[in-house]
């Protein structure tokens, strides 16, 4: 079956940005094709173009250090290009020991097949609410750089998506690389999937936590990301909890009305995965179990 | 007996070109100026067709011919009744329905050119549920048929009236079941022509190609010699593919342009141009005293989706696998399926079995636990017995291992023995604040088709010897295909073993309706057990005729330099005494069964629903295990199918119209799904397998669903009703006990 009219194979960077610039809405970009391919096939768009950008192997570096890029208080951070599979990511010691959270949730991501496939940069361009890559992302403070002709520009995650499958990133923009902040040796962090099932699965409900307790008592957090994934249009931070959890000494019954709180903070859907009154429900016990787990809460 | 080759694990036949990627699929086959056909789809569960014009299609570039219902000889086929169009005609009654073929020099033409087609529906009212669809007042299906029943079985024991109103206990539950998709590995996929000898010849995926043969036949308007199916490998089955798919669209596109032509369905058209397991929905209600159960009242209602199939066939398999195989003295089933717009329902792996299980060993537990007895030991005291008669008063048959697999079963399992008592384990509370739960359960399937029903296979064996006599090769010919369960190695397996050869000296003919007989379907767990028959007999009748011959002592059989013998034997099942059972009796009488007890251990989360199933234990009286790791192998797969079954597996099915038509979307357990297995093997030999062996395929599939609805109420007190048992659903019950 023919999937697309055109292809176009981007030696440099360059070559892509131009043909980014030339054809706008009117070209796609295929990196690992995971998302893509199935795209095409299901809507028999035979007169698309696709830019390949699957050579551009400069996309596929994981650094550490500084930049002029962006600020991040003095913090440490890792520079991830936009070619990077999962399996890259889930094999790079570097990310295990500097971002947990976000190796953890990359492992999450369909199978072995689609993370030798799939790209950082696809899971956040497709924009899907129930990206396994994105809560953790957002936890990190994640900044997206976008690059065109014109020069680059670094977007928050957290002000990257519009919706499901929808972005900040204008047509002539290629998503190049992802800025995240590395996680402190204190800092105890987790990502929970509800999925149908344990590979090959699609977020019914997600959490991403990153804590950082108080080094005398565990119980009370000096600092917290919450993140949600399938429970809104996009993934969101879930302020008004991060805020709550902060400072307060954890127990069962403060958990209690954390999971009570998350029921009001999502904004989810029903579909054939779910209901959005179970997806609500989730949210709160997703919640209360990460406590649990990261033995913040005492009993 | 001692033997050598039965009963060890030897490499399947087929196994290294598997491996190596050197088998060839049917949709890996292709010819020089061959075409490509596409299926347009009805768009409709249910509507007239009120025209259909192909003039645009057939002008699009590369189309070679668009075929509809006027270019079909004769437009109907059918396993049981010809009641299906090859090309819609009139009406269209599912969404997997084909409409019009168009064949072109590629795929995509064939393709681009389908859109092309213009249809004129006119639509009807979707009859997407069974119970409505019974009702006198609602539209009919098949208005010429009088009714939306395709058929109704009635069994009537003892009176069970009298025996629910004194049982100590009583327990009923209303169970449903979903459609279930075979999601066999390979989609449909097929290559016809026309070979050296004008005939037909259709290269495709198929559980009984002879019959598959009849049918493009007579779609085709042509004799049957006129007609060949080559059956190369095959990507799974579990009854997906005992019903015609594309095989006489391929036929009949090959046979009107007269070059080959090859189609091959995507997954999402494999969804939807096959049928399903049946859903069933059923009211069962069952009394016991003093730890015997006493009568059993069961009302069924199967889906049956818009044509007949093998309905009715699943239906008695269904009545009779109702009960469970308990001695009960009073029993009352009413089994029903109906037409429905919905996707036709099929032959599945355990044919109307599993969808009763389900019901029947829920209840089974339930009176165990009111009357306070161990579910195994009320089992026990319960299950037949060699020669029992069964719940519809068939004659209960011999060699019944079902009491020993299910003490295997529990014993591994962890229950203990107590003095006289088996003692379940407890249910507790895991560190991760999960709930911990076991459940058990036990069932029988039928081998083979019904007494009254000939089952029969024919064996063709070929015999060469050297001038000392000796065995130098054997050459097997049979139609049965291998679908992958392993019986190509299974038949070799008893060939060797008859004839005293090494495994490496059998060769078995390549499926080809031109060259080997009718073995009959791929079904029922039977060829082991029929076809090993049939192989095992013919290759002792050409053994006894070579040895004459060597010997020459017979003059009828003696010919100078003979090098070879060759017998052609149908082995018939034999009916057993039916002469002297009542009709009722004689209906659901089978000649062999095989006996399967599984123990689920599972760990349930009560705040979100999930259930994780940790350990199953399966024990299965196979009657002699010819192959141990095939057999491990067909376990395995089993519980894979009951699991999902159990917890996940879906049609999601709407108006008619399959909203999960991919396998994204419909969900199946992964590997990473899959629990700890421990599959034990029971043999008590079968008075007529061959060397004892009873049919295996399909038991292991049974037990696996109720097991894990048991272990869920044992861990959390939650009653499955319905499955599959998904996260939300054991959650809602979970909040509704307050538990959450």
């Amino acid at each position: 079956m023919r999937l697309c009219e055109q292809i176009h194979m981007a030696y440099t960077l360059d070559d892509a940005l131009a043909n980014l610039n030339r054809y706008q809405e009117g070209i796609q970009v295929l990196a690992g094709g995971t998302d893509l391919l199935i795209f095409l096939r299901s809507n028999g768009a035979f007169q698309s173009k696709l830019l390949d950008i699957s050579g551009l192997d400069h996309l596929r570096t994981i650094r550490e250090g500084s930049s002029s890029l962006c600020d991040f208080g003095g913090k440490e951070w890792l520079e991830i290009g936009a070619l990077t599979t999962h399996s890259q990511i889930t094999s790079s010691p570097v990310i295990k020991e500097k971002a947990p959270l976000f190796w953890q949730a990359c492992r999450r991501i369909g199978s072995v097949q689609i993370r030798n496939r799939g790209t950082l940069g696809g899971n956040l361009v497709t924009a899907s609410p129930a990206g396994d890559s994105i809560p953790a992302l957002m936890c990190l403070d994640a900044q997206v750089v976008l690059t065109s002709s014109c020069g680059q520009r670094v977007v928050p995650l957290n002000k990257f998506f519009l919706g499901p499958g929808s972005t900040v990133r204008l047509p002539e923009e290629l998503l190049t690389s992802v800025l995240v902040q590395t996680q402190q040796p204190q800092e105890r962090s987790l990502y929970l999937k509800l999925g149908q099932r344990n590979a090959l699965s699609i977020s019914i409900a997600s959490v991403a936590l990153r804590l950082k307790p108080d080094s005398e008592h565990s119980n009370i957090l000096r600092n917290a990301a919450v993140a949600f994934g399938a429970l809104a249009p996009t993934v969101v931070r879930a302020r008004r909890i991060e805020d709550a959890i902060i400072g307060v000494p954890l127990t069962e019954g403060t958990t209690e009305e954390l999971a009570d709180m998350a029921y009001s903070e999502v904004m989810p859907i029903t579909d054939i995965r779910a209901s959005a009154e179970y997806r609500r429900a989730m949210a709160g016990a997703l919640l209360k179990k990460g406590l649990q787990l990261l033995k913040v809460c005492v009993r | 007996m001692t033997s050598r080759i039965v009963g060890c694990s030897v490499p399947r036949v087929d196994g290294v070109a598997k491996v190596k990627g050197e088998a060839k699929y049917p949709g890996d086959w292709y010819l020089p100026h061959m075409l490509y056909a596409k299926v347009l789809w009805s768009q409709y569960p249910h509507a007239r067709l009120v025209e259909i014009d192909t003039s645009r299609a057939e002008n699009a570039l590369g189309v070679v011919r668009v075929l509809t219902h006027r270019d079909v000889p004769n437009n109907e086929f059918g396993i049981a009744e010809f009641d299906q169009h090859v090309l819609a005609e009139d009406v269209v009654r599912w969404v997997g329905e084909p409409v019009a073929l168009v064949v072109a020099e590629s795929e995509s033409a064939a393709q681009t050119a389908c859109e092309l087609i213009d249809v004129l529906y006119e639509p009807l009212p979707v009859i997407d549920d069974p119970i409505v669809a019974m009702d006198d007042s609602t539209l009919l299906i098949h208005p010429e048929r009088g009714s939306n029943t395709v058929g109704r079985n009635r069994v009537e024991r003892g009176d069970v009236f009298k025996a629910l109103r004194t049982a100590e206990v009583v327990i009923e539950g209303q169970y449903r079941t979903p459609h279930v998709e075979h999601a066999f590995l390979q989609p449909e996929a097929g290559l016809a022509y026309i070979d050296n000898e004008g005939r037909v010849t259709v290269i495709v995926g198929a559980q009984w190609p002879h019959d598959d043969v009849r049918q493009i036949a007579h779609a085709l308007g042509l004799p049957r010699d006129k007609v060949r199916e080559i059956v190369p490998a095959v990507g799974g089955a579990f009854g997906g593919r005992e019903d015609i798919s594309l095989q006489i669209l391929v036929a009949l596109a090959s046979w009107k342009t007269g070059r080959p032509v090859k189609l091959v369905w995507s997954r999402e058209e494999s969804i939807r141009g096959h049928g399903k397991r049946h859903p069933f929905r059923m009211q069962y209600r069952w009394g016991a005293t003093r730890g015997r159960i006493v009568v059993a009242d069961i009302s069924i209602v199967a889906d049956a989706g818009p044509y007949t199939s093998t309905t009715r066939m699943v239906l008695d398999a269904a009545t009779a696998m109702a009960a469970g195989p308990y001695k009960i003295p009073n029993v009352r089933i009413d089994a029903v399926a109906v037409y429905t717009n919905n996707p036709v329902g099929m032959a599945m792996r355990g044919f109307g079995a599993p969808q009763v299980a389900v019901a029947s060993e829920q209840i089974v537990d339930k009176l165990a636990i009111a009357q306070g007895i161990d579910p195994v030991q009320f089992r026990l005291d319960n299950l037949i017995d060699d020669g029992s008669t069964l719940p519809t008063g068939s004659p209960g048959p011999r060699g019944v291992g079902i009491k020993e697999a299910l003490l295997k079963a529990a014993v591994a399992g962890g229950w203990k023995r107590q003095g006289q008592h088996l003692l379940k384990p407890a249910r507790r509370k895991l560190e991760d604040g999960r709930y911990w739960g076991i459940g058990i359960a036990c069932c029988f399937k039928n081998v083979g088709y019904r007494a009254i029903h000939a089952d029969q296979s024919t064996a063709t064996v070929e015999l060469s010897l050297d001038k000392a006599g000796n065995i130098t090769n054997v050459h097997i010919a049979i139609g049965a295909s291998e679908v992958g369960m392993g019986v190509h190695t299974v038949l070799t397996q008893l060939a060797a073993e008859t004839l005293g050869i090494a495994v490496s000296k059998v060769h078995l003919h390549p499926i080809d309706t031109g060259k080997v007989p009718d073995a009959g379907s791929c079904s029922a767990s039977r060829q082991t057990y029929v076809s090993g028959n049939a192989v095992v007999r013919a290759c002792r009748e050409a053994l006894k005729q070579a040895r004459r011959s060597v010997s020459g002592t017979i003059g009828k059989e003696r010919e100078k330099n003979r090098r070879t013998t060759k017998v052609e034997l149908t082995y018939r099942v034999d009916t057993g005494d039916i002469t002297s059972m009542s009709e009722a009796e004689m209906h659901f009488a089978y000649r062999s069964y095989g006996y399967c007890a599984q123990v689920a251990e599972v760990a349930v989360d009560s705040s979100t629903g999930q259930v994780e199933v940790l350990r199953i234990v399966s024990a299965q009286d196979v009657g002699r295990a010819i192959n141990p790791a095939m057999i491990e192998g067909q376990v395995g797969g089993s519980v894979q199918m009951g699991l999902g079954f159990a917890l996940m597996e879906e049609l999601i099915v709407s108006q008619g119209v399959v909203n999960t038509n991919n396998l994204t979307e419909y969900i199946m357990p992964t590997a990473l799904d899959m629990p700890e297995l421990t599959t034990i093997i029971v043999e008590t030999p079968d008075l007529f397998g061959p060397y004892g062996a009873k049919g295996m395929g399909e038991m292991p599939t049974l037990p696996t669903a109720p097991a894990i609805m048991s272990a869920i109420r044992d861990a959390i007190g939650v009653e499955v009703y319905e499955l599959p048992a998904k996260a939300e659903y054991v959650w809602r019950h979970v909040r509704r006990k307050g538990m959450v």
